[in-house]
């Protein structure tokens, strides 16, 4: 690839071979079920400037670069435990442990919002957009997992 | 807030904001305070403090499931803080607010309700919304009383019949005892055709009261039911079009509908029940008491386990009831995909995939049930185990009594005892469903109220303007509109439109075309500026004058489920047939509607399905002409149709606009030649102003996009050509 990805005052630039570097935004295209697969390279206007099936494509400076911007953009904490989960109404209520801390949540629809990327992976959306991870199922304590079944 | 672990004293702060979030985007409170120096940033150990004078203005980075306020300085920006969706509302507002401290030195904020209670911390589904678990059933149920108010005679009649249903229960058992020890037992056989009368009276009122009871309580049940429906109908009409923004017409519908349902059934089950059992018990107990008290003792044994054991149960049936909706809701969506997709799954051979997926999901729903009716029948079995250990236990220690000759108790007390101890289990089992149905009806209530009480539109407010004749006349000043907070659609638009000009609005998708459109209708209320109507503010106008003189054709037109006519007639309903024609006419829809079998009295289906595009929007047009306002605004009125139907539609549209204000958005922009002036619109601002000549002399945006749209014309008919 002939870029480059540079960071200055805490903003991304791309610069093609020879051209002015432009303020460019980095995207993971499947946010949910494709973490660190394909990127999209945005301008200021939100119009793609490339699109990547990979990191590992681009040399090893831009790719930090990537990487640091994608941690700092994307936030889907990891659950660890569930400490508590309850039903009421027709929502979930959930109380759970995440790498960054504990967190209480409430689920509309988990039809919607329970959503199985593998057999083992999971990502959990709550009523206004805030997503987790359950890396792996199987993994989780049985208490969680009983916790989990109880609801879903 | 602890102000003096950050060194400051209360007196110096003027606002403080807290998120979920730290720096290091660890969920942990963090403060945003400002003073009148400072604005600082507290999180557990560590503070940053940015000099008001540094700072140009503040702005919101929208990251993934999380934002981040940042501060502009001449320098560079700094982030201040993070802060996941709960806080999105705060930190916009508080934006608003700050930039416009550091422009006047003025602090006003707008108070936001925090999506947690502040009680117990669950989470909210809405920040109106009060929480369910730290709910006041009492304040609920005086609202719900005050319901009942214009029918107080039927509540007295259902409480007297009530107090006459649990007399006539108690009756019988008693009867019995006394048939046995003054006739079997004893000598005065003479009584018993009095005690069989007296048994078949207690039947006889038991038999009207509770027919009463069921009538009067059917009734009150089903008339305050379709009282709240009919009361959201009328607020759902009348709130501000943002409170549709983030919800689901589904869940909208639901609470209409199921929770009056949800509150009808408790008022129809679970408030007698309540009634005749509460009193029921205690008359028992009473009775009890006074024939036996040892016996009523042994009686009560079972009672905690038959509480505790309701409970239990019903804990674990509750969750399999809500995974039960949610497995039936999915097999339904599912079901409704496979129907109203059916051309799709067809034409990509779906079929085996869709099966396999609607199969799996069966399966699930099956399971669930399964798990449900086993656990019911559990309990049932246990309950009436429990029960029938009190029994056995008041036959082995009554019998034994009477064997051994005790005088105080006799063998009618004892049948009179078992035939109450039924009555006096019975209800207890169902106690704890029935408080569980009590709190689903009064969330129910509670989400009901909520929307009672949503800020609705001022139609009349006495100082409201109320325009002779509106000319059309239309200017907007420094407008600014967000439809979430902190996401500016609308960002300081001026234009002044003179009456009976046509105005094009062009610009990409997403641009603010439409909202514009919407601003106008007073269908959203304008964070700032000012939108003028002939001189008055759009604030003092009367809503509903104003939106009789705006006739709107949008670019999907809403058809009601009725006939061509009525769906003509509908903006003025007291048009005669020969205006419909007259309007149809105009509107090149008079052909099309003869021709079809049922002519004007042709039912359109659902949303019009039983028409095509270019009918349905011809359909609208005529009820717009019909409706014959001085203001009319086109929202892609002709952009899903073909060309010849089109064409069809230019010529209505023609008819239409002579002698009144038009407002139109069409991406076809060679519709839009014959405007008076055309307003660019990018990123919510006019970017280029003036007639279609003037903007392509001047070579700008309008123009480029002109020259693309000839040169995509071009390509499509080189296309249309080479396939023959």
């Amino acid at each position: 690839m002939n870029f480059r990805l540079l960071k200055k005052h805490g903003k991304v630039y791309i610069q093609f071979e020879k051209q002015q570097e432009k303020l460019a935004k980095i995207l993971w295209a499947r946010p949910l079920t494709g973490r660190w697969k394909e990127i999209s390279i945005v301008d200021e206007k939100k119009k793609e400037i490339i699109f990547l099936d990979s990191l590992n494509s681009i040399p090893t400076e831009s790719r930090q670069i990537a990487k640091d911007e994608l941690i700092r953009n994307y936030f889907l904490p990891k659950i660890i435990k569930v400490f508590e989960t309850k039903s009421h109404r027709s929502c979930r209520y959930w109380h759970v442990e995440t790498e960054k801390g504990p967190r209480k949540f409430l689920m509309k629809n988990p039809n919607r919002d329970f959503l199985c990327i593998s057999q083992d992976n999971i990502i959990l959306r709550d009523h206004i957009g805030n997503c987790y991870e359950i890396v792996s199922f199987r993994k989780l304590d049985r208490s969680s997992k009983n916790a989990i079944n109880k609801i879903i | 807030m602890n102000y003096k672990a950050y060194g400051l004293q209360k007196e110096q702060v003027i606002f403080f904001q807290a998120s979920d979030l730290n720096i290091n985007k660890e969920y942990q409170t963090t403060y945003l305070i400002l003073t009148r120096e400072h604005l600082i940033v507290g999180e557990q150990h560590k503070t940053l403090q940015v000099s008001l004078k540094n700072i140009e203005s503040i702005k919101i980075e929208e990251l993934f499931a999380h934002s981040c306020l940042v501060a502009v300085t001449n320098e560079k920006e700094i982030p201040l803080v993070y802060y996941s969706r709960a806080y999105v509302s705060e930190f916009a507002e508080f934006k608003k607010a700050f930039n416009r401290f550091l422009a006047t030195n003025v602090w006003q904020i707008k108070q936001i309700f925090s999506l947690y209670c502040p009680k117990c911390q669950t989470p909210l589904l809405d920040r109106k919304i009060k929480c369910s678990q730290c709910l006041k059933k009492t304040h609920i149920f005086l609202r719900l009383l005050a319901l009942t108010k214009p029918y107080k005679g039927k509540i007295v009649c259902l409480i007297l019949a009530t107090v006459f249903t649990v007399a006539a229960q108690m009756g019988p058992p008693y009867i019995s005892k006394l048939i046995i020890d003054n006739c079997i037992s004893g000598t005065n056989v003479n009584l018993l055709h009095f005690y069989i009368l007296l048994m078949l009276g207690c039947g006889i009122l038991l038999l009207l009261s509770k027919l009463v009871s069921s009538c009067l309580t059917s009734w009150l049940s089903a008339r305050l039911a379709a009282d709240l429906r009919a009361q959201l109908h009328y607020v759902l009409q009348r709130v501000q079009m943002r409170f549709y923004h983030h919800r689901e017409s589904g869940e909208i519908i639901g609470r209409v509908m199921n929770d009056t349902g949800q509150l009808q059934r408790f008022l129809i089950n679970g408030v007698p029940y309540l009634l005749v059992n509460s009193l029921s018990f205690v008359a028992i107990a009473i009775i009890l008491i006074s024939i036996d008290y040892q016996l009523a003792l042994l009686v009560c044994l079972p009672v905690p386990f038959l509480i505790g054991g309701g409970r239990w149960f019903w804990n674990r049936l509750v969750p399999l009831f809500h995974k039960s909706n949610t497995r039936i809701s999915a097999l339904y969506s599912l079901l409704n995909e496979s129907i109203y997709g059916v051309k799709v799954v067809k034409s990509f051979s779906l079929e085996k995939r869709r099966n396999k997926q609607f199969k799996t999901d069966n399966e699930k729903f099956f399971s669930i049930r399964c798990q449900i009716n086993y656990t019911f029948a559990g309990f049932n079995e246990t309950m009436f185990w429990i029960m029938s250990l009190g029994v056995t236990a008041v036959w082995l220690f009554g019998t034994e009594r009477i064997v051994a000759g005790d005088p105080s108790l006799t063998l009618g007390d004892l049948l009179a005892f078992i035939g109450y101890i039924w009555l006096f289990y019975g209800p207890l089992q169902w106690f704890t469903s029935i408080m569980n149905s009590s709190t689903n009806a009064f969330a129910s209530a509670e989400r009901i109220f909520s929307i009672l009480d949503e800020e609705q539109e001022t139609y009349k407010v006495e100082d409201n303007t109320y325009l002779p004749k509106v000319q059309g006349e239309i200017c907007f000043r420094d407008v600014r509109f967000s439809y979430d907070k902190g996401q500016e659609v609308i960002k300081g638009i001026s234009f002044h439109i003179m009456p009976g000009e046509m105005i094009g609005l062009v610009g990409k998708s997403g641009a603010g075309k439409s909202t514009i459109m919407n601003l106008i209708c007073h269908l959203y209320k304008i964070d700032s500026g000012q939108v003028i109507i002939d001189g008055n503010d759009l604030q003092q106008i009367n809503i509903e004058q104003l939106r009789q003189s705006l006739g709107i054709v949008p670019q999907e037109s809403f058809l009601f489920n009725s006939s061509i006519f009525e769906n003509i007639r509908c903006s003025r309903p007291q048009a005669s047939f020969q205006d419909v024609v007259r309007a149809a006419k105009a509107a090149n829809a008079h052909d099309f509607i003869v021709n079809k079998e049922n002519g004007y009295d042709t039912l359109i289906g659902e949303k019009g399905s039983r028409l095509s595009g270019g009918e349905k929007q011809r359909i609208a047009i005529a009820r717009a002409i019909l409706h014959d306002p001085p203001i009319l605004i086109f929202d892609e009125a002709t952009s899903s149709v073909d060309s010849q139907t089109e064409k069809s539609i230019q010529e209505a549209i023609a008819n239409l606009v002579k002698g009144r204000t038009t407002i139109a958005i069409a991406h076809r922009l060679a519709t839009l030649r014959h405007a008076s002036r055309l307003f660019v619109i990018d990123d919510g601002k006019i970017v280029e102003k003036g007639s279609h000549e003037e903007l392509i002399k001047t070579q700008g945006r309008y123009a480029s996009l002109v020259k693309a749209q000839e040169e995509n014309n071009q390509l499509r008919s080189k296309t249309n050509f080479i396939r023959g």
